[in-house]
């Protein structure tokens, strides 16, 4: 009975616990290889504050920058929405309600994968997506500088065409 | 005695039911398609000159799952819109075997169709592939447009190849053929 009495919890549970242990460590195997080498698992929003010649006519925007699997995607706002839309006398083919982001709407970031306040990233593209847009294609570059990112965007020849500082 | 011995077969069984979870777990996950190259590929810039279109800067992109490979501003190249890896005329895919994709080196490439609209005019040695990039079926099909009877040769294809520590973009028509011939220089930001 000592013996029964002793012997009955453990085994009763080894069988559960051999499992969980087993599903943990599998679990291990498993995900954190994939943590490790995934650098893409990060998603977040950055709210940014554009100066500059990208900007044409309008001293400052404010956009969000979303980082979504490495992938980037520009847009406006929604409570700034005015803010950022551009005067439509720049873009005769836009609608008044339309809005012309100074850069292109997607992108992606380098190699190592630097989070966008790191820069890195690029932007490129034509500027409502579709292609082809002669002339009009951008390819936009981000480089950290102190506290601030420093973009310059090229257009299709390979010309700088405007540069801009994004701060927070 | 009867308690202990009831004890041990739940444990048993609970072990046994943990062990069919993991076992149909682990089934599920060797089942499952596995991506082709599961690390992040950024994407390159380049600066094409040469003969396949007006040349300027193009941004290859890639996409691990599927191995699949799209290029913004093809119209610098001479091809009919890349940027999106879902366009059903046009495709493109690494076919190298660097995980992440290693873009600035090659072995990538673009295929779409691009049906003559006249038979007379079949692969009449164009050597602008942008020339037929205007009439190729939406659908991929490979169809004469006028009798609706299949169109051999209607397949353009595009190569990236590394020559020498240069990347060359070669495409060629239906016939196999070069039509012409690029370069493709990596810009550093």
């Amino acid at each position: 009975m000592k013996l029964g009495r002793r012997g009955t919890l453990p085994v009763a549970r080894s069988g559960l616990w051999r499992g969980l242990g087993f599903v943990v460590r599998l679990g291990a195997v498993l995900l954190l290889p994939g943590c490790e080498t995934n650098p893409c698992l990060l998603d977040e929003t950055v709210h940014l504050k554009i100066t500059g010649t990208c900007t044409q006519n309008q001293p400052t925007l404010t956009l969000d920058l979303r980082q979504e699997s490495c992938r980037l995607y520009l847009s406006a706002p929604t409570a700034d929405a005015g803010v950022a839309t551009l005067d439509a006398s720049a873009s005769p083919s836009a609608s008044a309600t339309s809005v012309e982001l100074p850069f292109p709407a997607t992108g992606a970031l380098d190699a190592e994968a630097h989070p966008i306040r790191e820069g890195g990233w690029q932007l490129w593209g034509c500027p409502n997506g579709r292609e082809p847009c002669p002339g009009r294609f951008r390819v936009c570059t981000a480089v950290r500088e102190a506290w601030q990112l420093n973009v310059t965007c090229e257009d299709d020849t390979g010309a700088a065409v405007c540069r801009a500082v994004l701060t927070e | 005695m009867r308690s202990v011995s009831a004890r041990l077969r739940f444990g048993v069984q609970q072990g046994a039911k943990v062990a069919a979870l993991l076992a149909t777990s682990a089934l599920l996950i060797a089942t499952s398609p596995a991506p082709d190259c599961d690390k992040w590929t950024a994407p390159v810039t380049f600066q094409a000159t040469g003969t396949c279109g007006p040349g300027g800067l193009v941004v290859a992109s890639a996409d691990g799952t599927w191995s699949s490979v799209a290029l913004a501003n093809a119209a610098a190249l001479g091809l009919p819109p890349l940027e999106s890896t879902s366009s059903p005329s046009a495709y493109g895919r690494y076919a190298g075997k660097a995980c992440p994709f290693t873009l600035e080196k090659g072995d990538w490439y673009f295929e779409w169709y691009s049906c003559p609209q006249t038979s007379t005019s079949a692969d009449g040695g164009s050597a602008d592939a942008s020339a037929d990039a205007a009439v190729h079926s939406n659908d991929g099909s490979t169809s004469d447009a006028g009798t609706g009877a299949p169109v051999s040769g209607c397949v353009r294809r595009c190569d990236t190849l590394l020559v020498a520590g240069e990347l060359r973009f070669t495409c060629s028509n239906g016939a196999g053929q070069v039509t012409c011939e690029s370069r493709l220089v990596k810009v550093t930001p």
